[in-house]
């Protein structure tokens, strides 16, 4: 009976860690020492075969007969133990290395730096002066520098391509007729992005899987000034100005699928309510405007005034040669003549100069558009 | 600018400083590990030996360093600030004269001063130049301020000057030679405070003009100075064995 | 092509020098002829750096970045208070008022020359950085236009009308709310007879105007009678200003005159000083730059209400408040109240100087003996004194001050 259960018992601890298997194996030990010879014999030829330290102490009170020394009788010098010869470590890996092995097998997976198993010289670390290791940055031996930062030797080209090669047989191809960015965007304006996690671990849930997030840009969509303006308001940060980006990301529900869901529904919501026009959004004045439109600003009215004016000059003086040509005889009403090419050239420069900023473009021109408004020539005899 | 680079300063004095320390208690136990060459480091430099002079020259500069130099390996020591490679800019004796002047560290200001003090001295010149009419009274008009500035100190340097020297209980002013350096500083400090005696509202760039085309004439306060220590030098030179 | 030719005389005469010099022995003579060592062949550089076309009328983009010179019955007449003291130092020192014909000044000069002067007038802005030579534009086109017979009207810096400490603030006497500067009225009132000395003798007023119970102008006074009780009567200055300036925009077109507007460092019309530096009224109050009278009538003439004149101005980094000095282009310093004011105008940048520029100017101080420093007039030094400066005016002349 106990022997078996013995024996079933070391059978399990043979796959445990090594620690634990000491630690029930003496404690075994001094329980079949108390008990009988045989039992503990019979585990000692156990032993023997997976060579558990267990079986020395066994062995040597079986077999070697110690001898009484008599002190006196021998020499001292014999009596001094052997000097231990110093436990020389071996020859770091990388030496033996050759050229055209292949660096997956040395690095598999992901792990901390081991200087004995990297075969190219690499240094890091900071000296506090030029006076510390003669004033170079320490090399990889013994370097806890380089064990800090993780690394990416477990993500080689080579390593990459096998993995690619594994994940092959899981893919499906590729859509034909959608070979370039452009098309994908056109056919598929909807950008959905979800992510599954895979795992040696007993369950295969994992909280982040449930979280998506959609993109789309801003310019696909159709809006007019007022949606467009309204639009990037409501979703706040989730636009991105540089790239014309909306991205809207969520995990509050469940399931992937729900969360999906939920973010076509918040899109619809936040497209529909941007078009809306509330009643408050028509006290918004000059001082609130989000840019600078010449249409409602004092410029227009100084400019109309200016021209009206001139006109009466030049019809009064007809034959004068300096005068604007581009200003139609017959009367006309403000909006025809912002209409006019001139007039429409200074708008669009007086804009840019407000709206982007003033630079050299901008100033030149603002200052070709005035010269062509008030017909400001330069001397021709340059 | 400034103040970072003293806190650098401070913080590598700090670290000699700690070094030294650190070096006197491992001399306890172990006499014979002190590199000898510690101890000759100046206790005012900021830059321990290691550290070797920069290339000052612009035409060295240009050229290769030789495979082994010493200069591929070491750090080097940062330029000083007031030594400019240009001689547009740079001139030892305007730099001292620019020193000696400057009050609790405030060397823009005297550079300023001294940039408005070389321009008086060119309006000064040219103008006279232009007015006159014959070739030889226009050769006799120095418009360089810098040979302006340099001959009125060359002027203003006294060749003599008296120590005080106890023998007996008795204090004699013995004369002795004046050494060059002692001669410029002597010359340049007796121009600045002839200049801090006069009115307070002047500025003292054109206070500075004045003086130095007076010490260029041989004239002025400065030389009166000058000639006085010599007229003192000459009536105790019964003291001059005392040396 | 002319660098070029330069650089061998300065090379030659260098290399002359230098070879004689080791003979003469001591320092002082070898410095002394070094320091005059290109004066030997002075007509030869004399090409390189200037131009004998010294009537601004006939300057075209050929003259450009060489030296002309001015008389000195200008330099005293139209141009007076007008020129940078330094500069002026400069061309008293030199003996010669020497300035140079820069690319902005020949385009502004074409664009007013080309202007329909029936129309409103129209508005020019020179904008550029701190030293870049805007004022000595401003000097080369009233010069020019003076010399066309034209009425100028200048403001050689605005910024002395918005801030001043120990400055006296009077309530205007025509207006309530509005205050007056009489020293600085009356000031403007002599530049301007000054500057137009001979061509005021034909405008009368047209309204009459009543200072107080006892005194007042009928109608027909010459404008010099007003003139005279301005600087007398100092109290009215500012009144008398706004009248000469009224009857110049109402009988310009009548008489026809032209009238030349120059306003330097025009954005201190509209921007607000802080409460340190800003004109204070008796009561301790902030005033705005709108509300001293000076300024009010000055705006007036800057609007296109009036026919047979132009207005150029000046954008001047220096009169906005220091945290508003980061740039230096018309719509930054001007804000939108001055931008909508002067809109649409045309605005004129005025560079830094180009290389040629640079040599020129260079050359010209050579050649007047204004560097003095051997290096300095070699082909290397050139080189450094034009990367020291950057380019800048001032800045180069503030480089080779010390030279």
């Amino acid at each position: 009976m106990a022997s078996l259960h013995c024996r079933s018992s070391f059978l399990f601890t043979f796959h445990r860690p090594l620690t634990l298997n000491a630690s029930l194996v003496t404690s075994l030990y001094r329980q079949l020492h108390t008990t009988s010879t045989f039992l503990s014999r019979s585990i000692s030829t156990q032993n023997e075969n997976k060579s558990i330290p267990i079986n020395i102490e066994t062995s040597e009170s079986e077999e070697e007969f110690r001898v009484y020394e008599i002190e006196g009788l021998k020499k001292l010098t014999e009596l001094k133990k052997s000097k231990r010869s110093l436990n020389q470590p071996s020859p770091p890996r990388s030496k033996t290395m050759p050229v055209d092995q292949d660096w997956t097998d040395v690095w598999p997976s992901a792990s901390t730096f081991k200087w004995g198993t990297v075969p190219f010289p690499v240094r890091q670390g900071r000296i506090l002066s030029s006076s510390e290791n003669e004033g170079i940055v320490p090399s990889k031996y013994g370097n806890l520098e380089l064990m800090k930062p993780p690394n990416f030797l477990h993500l080689t080209p080579s390593h990459i391509k096998k993995h690619c090669a594994v994940l092959k047989d899981f893919c499906t191809q590729w859509p034909q007729g959608l070979d370039t960015d452009e098309k994908c965007r056109r056919f598929f304006p909807l950008e959905t992005k979800t992510s599954d996690y895979v795992f040696s671990a007993p369950s295969i849930r994992d909280d982040r899987a449930r979280f998506a997030s959609i993109k789309f840009y801003l310019s696909d969509l159709k809006l007019d000034y007022h949606a467009r303006d309204k639009f990037i308001r409501l979703v706040g940060d989730r636009y991105n100005k540089k790239t014309d980006e909306v991205t809207f990301e969520t995990g509050r529900c469940p399931l992937k699928s729900q969360n999906i869901e939920f973010l076509k529904f918040v899109f619809t919501v936040v497209y529909f309510e941007s078009w809306k026009h509330e009643d408050w959004e028509n006290s918004k004045e000059l001082q609130d405007m989000e840019q600078y439109f010449w249409d409602l600003n004092a410029s227009r009215k100084n400019c109309i005034s200016l021209l009206k004016k001139i006109k009466t000059i030049d019809e009064n003086k007809a034959t004068e040669s300096n005068r604007l040509d581009y200003l139609p005889s017959d009367i006309l009403d403000e909006d025809t003549l912002c209409a006019l090419p001139p007039i429409q050239d200074y708008k669009a420069a007086i804009e840019d100069l407000f709206n982007e900023g003033e630079n050299f473009q901008t100033i030149n021109k603002y200052k070709e558009s005035v010269k062509s408004l008030l017909n400001i020539q330069e001397n021709v005899s340059l | 600018m400034a103040t970072s680079l003293s806190s650098v300063q401070k913080a590598s004095k700090i670290i000699l400083f700690a070094r030294q320390l650190f070096y006197l208690k491992s001399c306890s136990h172990t006499a014979f590990k002190l590199q000898p060459c510690f101890f000759q480091v100046s206790p005012m430099s900021q830059y321990s030996p290691i550290f070797l002079d920069p290339i000052i020259d612009k035409d060295e500069l240009k050229k290769e360093l030789p495979e082994n130099d010493l200069r591929r390996h070491r750090p080097l020591k940062a330029p000083n600030t007031d030594c400019s490679i240009s001689p547009l800019f740079y001139d030892p004796t305007v730099q001292k004269f620019t020193n000696i002047m400057m009050k609790s560290g405030n060397k823009e200001r005297v550079r300023l001063i001294m940039r408005k003090l070389f321009e008086n001295l060119k309006h000064m010149q040219i103008a006279r130049w232009n007015q006159a009419t014959t070739l030889e009274e226009k050769s006799a008009i120095e418009c360089d301020p810098l040979v302006l500035f340099k001959t009125a100190i060359d002027n203003c340097k006294p060749l003599l000057l008296t120590q005080r020297i106890v023998k007996g209980g008795i204090a004699y002013r013995v004369p002795v030679c004046a050494r060059p350096k002692e001669q410029t500083f002597r010359a340049m400090k007796w121009i600045l405070e002839s200049c801090r005696d006069k009115e307070r509202r002047i500025p003292m760039e054109d206070k500075l003009t004045l003086e130095l085309m007076d010490a260029y004439n041989h004239q002025g306060k400065a030389m009166r100075k000058k000639q006085e220590v010599h007229k003192i030098c000459e009536s105790n030179r019964a003291y001059a064995h005392l040396r | 092509m002319e660098p070029v030719v330069l650089r061998n005389i300065v090379s030659r005469t260098l290399s002359f020098k230098f070879k004689k010099s080791p003979l003469q022995g001591f320092s002082k003579c070898k410095a002394r002829c070094l320091s005059t060592s290109a004066q030997p062949q002075p007509e030869k550089i004399n090409n390189v750096c200037r131009t004998h076309e010294n009537d601004p009328r006939n300057h075209t983009l050929d003259h450009v970045g060489l030296y002309y010179t001015i008389p000195v019955e200008e330099i005293n007449g139209v141009l007076k208070n007008c020129v940078h003291p330094w500069h002026l130092r400069l061309m008293n020192t030199f003996n010669e008022y020497g300035m140079m014909v820069r690319k902005p000044a020949v385009e502004l000069n074409g664009y007013i020359q080309n202007v329909n002067l029936n129309h409103p007038i129209p508005r020019f802005v020179l904008y550029g950085r701190t030293g870049a030579g805007k004022a000595s534009i401003l000097l080369h086109t009233m010069q020019r236009f003076h010399r066309d017979g034209w009425l100028i009207l200048s403001v050689p810096w605005a910024g002395r009308w918005v801030r001043g400490w120990y400055k006296e603030v009077s309530e205007s006497t025509y207006k309530a709310g509005r205050y007056d500067l009489p020293t600085d009225g009356a000031e403007w009132l002599a530049h301007f007879k000054h500057q137009n000395e001979g061509k005021l003798a034909n405008l009368k007023t047209t309204s009459e105007y009543i200072w107080t119970k006892r005194e007042n102008a009928a109608v027909g006074t010459p404008i010099e009678e007003i003139i005279n009780f301005g600087q007398t009567r100092i109290k009215f200055s500012s009144d008398c200003v706004g009248v000469i300036l009224k009857e110049i925009r109402n009988q310009a077109q009548t008489l026809g005159l032209k009238v030349l507007v120059v306003v330097n460092a025009v954005n201190a019309f509209y921007t607000q000083w802080n409460q340190l530096n800003a004109l204070k009224n008796s009561g301790k109050k902030k005033l705005h730059p709108s509300e001293i009278s000076l300024i009010h009538n000055f705006k007036k003439m800057l609007t296109p209400t009036w026919t047979n004149g132009v207005a150029v101005c000046t954008v001047e980094e220096a009169c906005n408040n220091l945290n508003e000095r980061e740039n230096y282009t018309p719509l930054y310093l001007l804000k939108q109240e001055g931008f909508e004011a002067l809109d649409p105008f045309v605005p004129i940048l005025v560079p830094e100087y180009t290389e040629k520029e640079a040599l020129s100017t260079i050359n010209y101080y050579i050649e007047h003996n204004w560097i003095q420093n051997a290096h300095g007039r070699t082909e290397e030094g050139k080189k450094e004194i034009i990367f020291v400066s950057n380019n800048n005016p001032f800045k180069l002349y503030q480089v080779c001050t010390s030279l």
